[in-house]
């Protein structure tokens, strides 16, 4: 574990419009970092800003150490990464494509080539023109570009993109494995938090240019609300089962889905024990108990687009 | 930076469309210069070959009043006793000497019997006073007997005899044709032997009787200039030394206009000299190849996308930029070596390979100076090169600027075709100050001769102009693309 990315106080303005706002975010190598944020909300900007592609207008970007401003081949070659779509060669195969990365970095020996191309699962097309490869075919391409040459940094700009969901779970697990057992840090950008939920050990979440927060995954899941629980109960006469639990409980938040089917919510301190009275009262009241099943609690996705749902669905 | 140069590489050679590219601009180039040769051959043809039967050209004179018209009959008529059947079959030294002793000296044995002497005077050009028509009659004679033995020496000698003749009674003659007859007289030649030298012969003579006339004039307090002189003499040492070594094959200058005047074959030119020096045109086409290639160097990977994948590499921009110029450089001199090998062959296919021993003669110090006619023409098409570089540099430069390879193309390629003109215009119009542009000094192969549309230009200042322009084209480039948000 060591610090991967250190970014400072970063300003960047397209024209008048200023597109990142003081941005501060520090990444450390054996964790993949996800980087969470709406359309237009700066992940591309920044992303391209620790690949030098564009220019810092005030911070400093550095990478294991080295500055991308003015150390900026010492810092790439500690840099593999995606932006954007994977434009590569058309016209020429995926090998050729590769060959051309390695020629532009150190120490990317044959061996490796076959090695990366095997990891990303490529082996079979690898001789075909890239023109005729689909879009996950060109996405795992461009993380075999990205990983030639044993970057101690990854950055990938949306990956999962046009992957299939085996695709997309054998990417969560290459990357995984990279940086748990390779010590390397990932930098992910997404704008889906399931996707996020399931890779990244961190999370930081961008709009409209702040970082909002950076937080592990089980801190963003306790932070949430988890005061109360939800049970979904399922009876023969769900309006006599509100009344009879109403007038016992009426502090119990109740509320009839249908005929046969309610919602009950209680605190979720020692939840089971008042479920588990609540059930016996209503047996003991002759209402038929059908099943009873504790809903998921408002899960990450809904935190997220609530938290970045400030300027309602318009593009900031 | 070798491996960044073998990815460009990779990168122009991997792409069927430069295959297509350079085959289009090879056959375009090959094909232009046929037709220009195509054209020429046409010309030669026209005037030298003209299939006309002398029987039936001449039953249109046959009755005609003129007396100019009854000299041409005649002249016919010698050429059918000579038994030759279509003007074309004539040898042009045979035609030249009937026409000599015809129109020179029967003229005045024909005007001295018409009845209207005054007419006929005046018709032919001539006056009889003071000729001795005996004389002219027994020289016509002479001469025609010698044609129509065939014997051109005894011509010659003849001819030489008259402006002896001429000489002696202090009558005007020429100059230039005496020096012609001495030549020949007392060097030998034969005409059908040697054609080839015939050219020479005259051009010798020609600019030795100048030379002459011209010290004479100077030594008299005439007004004659150093450039005059020097010109003739020019003239004469070049063929002096094209007759001394018994060269045949060879093209040369004059000293003003930088005019060809080549060795002669058959009708003065040796296709393949011809053919083999004219390469300007392939060198604009192996150009116009490269061109479209710089063009597309930079704004390709902009409008691929692949650009972002090119600068996220451990590479600074500096080194991608100067490895994509310097590829550039490399293909321009390769296509140029390409474009002209293949040239060569074509020339030695379509041409014969009678030139290749052929030379290049020019005139230095006052002696004159051989070499090989493949080695000039690779030294004009280098030179030619040079206009080039400055083309594909502005193809770069508007490629790194622009993102669009075809606004690159397009603005190069009609600088490289406009640039020429729009500076002539400049001129025309009195602008000295478009000396400075780049296009009023790309022309090296001329500049070096001393042919140049502003008076005073040399290589050096040429050289100069074309390196600052260089120097701006790039650095503009180099900036734009530093800076280039991606
Ligand atoms: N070249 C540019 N010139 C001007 N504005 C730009 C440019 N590139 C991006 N922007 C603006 O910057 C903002 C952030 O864009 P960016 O591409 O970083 O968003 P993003 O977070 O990657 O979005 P997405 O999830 O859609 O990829 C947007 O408002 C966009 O309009
Ligand atoms: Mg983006």
């Amino acid at each position: 574990m060591g610090t991967a990315l250190k970014i400072e106080h970063i300003n960047k303005s397209y024209g008048k419009k200023q597109i990142l706002h003081d941005v501060c975010l520090e990444t450390n190598t054996g964790e993949v970092f996800g980087f969470l944020g709406p359309n237009g909300a700066g992940k591309t900007t920044l992303i391209k800003l620790i690949v030098g592609l564009i220019s810092l207008d005030e911070g400093t970007i550095s990478v294991c150490g080295h500055d991308v401003e003015k150390e900026f081949e010492a810092a790439m070659a500690n840099i593999g990464g995606i932006v954007e779509n994977p434009e590569l060669y058309k016209y020429m195969t995926g090998m050729q494509n590769l060959k051309q990365y390695a020629n532009m970095r150190n120490g990317v020996t044959k061996e490796r080539i076959d090695e990366v191309v095997e990891l990303v699962g490529l082996t079979n097309r690898i001789n075909d023109k890239v023109g005729k490869y689909s879009l996950g075919m060109r996405q795992r391409l461009g993380l075999a570009q990205a990983l030639l040459h044993n970057p101690k940094v990854l950055i990938l700009d949306e990956p999962t993109n046009g992957l299939d969901p085996a695709g997309i779970k054998q990417l969560r697990d290459i990357l995984k494995t990279i940086a748990h057992k390779e010590d390397v840090c990932v930098f992910v950008s997404s704008h889906l938090m399931s996707e996020m939920e399931l890779m990244c050990d961190r999370v930081g979440i961008i709009v409209r240019g702040t970082v909002k927060s950076v937080q592990t995954i089980e801190e963003m899941l306790k932070s949430i609300d988890t005061s109360t629980a939800t049970y979904l109960y399922k009876v023969n006469d769900a309006e006599a089962a509100k009344i009879m639990i109403g007038e016992k409980y009426p502090a119990y938040e109740i509320a009839c889905d249908g005929d046969s089917e309610f919602k009950l919510t209680v605190t979720a301190e020692n939840a089971n024990e008042l479920i588990a009275d609540v059930n016996a009262l209503m047996i003991s009241g002759g209402i038929r108990l059908y099943g009873v099943q504790r809903q998921e609690s408002r899960s990450l996705e809904e935190a997220f687009i609530e938290l970045t749902d400030e300027g309602g669905t318009q593009i900031a | 930076m070798l491996k960044l140069i073998k990815n460009e590489y990779a990168k122009i050679f991997l792409k069927k469309s430069t295959y297509i590219i350079l085959g289009v601009c090879l056959l375009l180039s090959m094909g232009i210069s046929m037709l220009i040769q195509y054209a020429y051959n046409q010309i030669d043809e026209y005037y030298y070959y003209g299939e006309l039967s002398i029987e039936e050209d001449m039953s249109h004179y046959k009755n005609s009043e003129y007396v100019y018209d009854q000299i041409y009959y005649m002249e016919c008529q010698m050429f059918i006793e000579m038994g030759y059947e279509y003007f074309s079959d004539v040898p042009s030294w045979v035609w030249d000497g009937v026409s000599n002793a015809l129109y020179n000296h029967y003229a005045y044995v024909v005007a001295s019997q018409m009845e209207n002497r005054e007419s006929a005077e005046m018709e032919l050009g001539i006056s009889l006073e003071g000729i001795d028509v005996e004389y002219e009659k027994k020289v016509s004679e002479e001469m025609l007997n010698a044609i129509k033995a065939g014997d051109y020496l005894v011509y010659n000698k003849s001819c030489l005899a008259y402006f002896d003749y001429q000489k002696e009674n202090d009558l005007p003659f020429d100059q230039v044709q005496y020096e012609v007859y001495k030549y020949i007289v007392e060097h030998g030649i034969s005409p059908e032997a040697d054609e080839k030298k015939m050219f020479a012969v005259n051009m010798y003579a020609s600019a030795k009787a100048n030379y002459d006339t011209l010290t004479k004039q100077r030594d008299a307090g005439e007004n004659v200039t150093e450039y005059q002189l020097e010109k003739e003499k020019k003239i004469f040492t070049i063929y002096q030394y094209v007759l001394d070594n018994n060269i045949d094959n060879y093209l040369t200058e004059t000293l003003d206009y930088g005019d060809m005047y080549e060795g002669k074959t058959e009708s003065n030119t040796n296709k393949f000299i011809t053919a083999i020096t004219s390469n300007t045109m392939i060198g604009g086409m192996a150009g116009i190849f490269v061109m479209i290639i710089a063009a597309g160097i930079i704004a390709n990977e902009f409008s691929n996308g692949t650009i972002k994948f090119l600068l996220i590499n451990p590479v600074k921009r500096a080194k991608i930029f100067w490895s994509k110029y310097i590829t550039c450089l490399f293909l321009l001199v390769s296509s140029l070596a390409v474009f002209f090998v293949v040239y060569f062959l074509f020339c030695m296919l379509t041409c014969g390979t009678d030139g290749l021993d052929g030379v290049y003669l020019s005139y230095v110090d006052g002696v004159a100076h051989e070499e090989s006619i493949i080695l000039y023409a690779l030294k004009q098409y280098a030179l030619s090169g040079v206009s080039l570089l400055t083309s594909i540099t502005l193809a770069f430069t508007i490629s790194s600027l622009m993102r669009s390879n075809a606004v690159a193309i397009a603005i190069s390629i009609v600088i490289e075709f406009l640039g020429a003109t729009i500076t002539m215009f400049l001129y025309e119009f009195g602008h000295d100050w478009a000396r400075y542009l780049v296009f009023a000094n790309t022309d090296l192969a001329s500049i070096s001769k001393g042919v140049t549309l502003f008076p005073g230009q040399t290589l050096g200042f040429a050289l100069v102009v074309i390196a600052i322009y260089m120097v701006i084209f790039l650095l503009t480039a180099y900036d734009g693309f530093k800076k280039k948000e991606v």
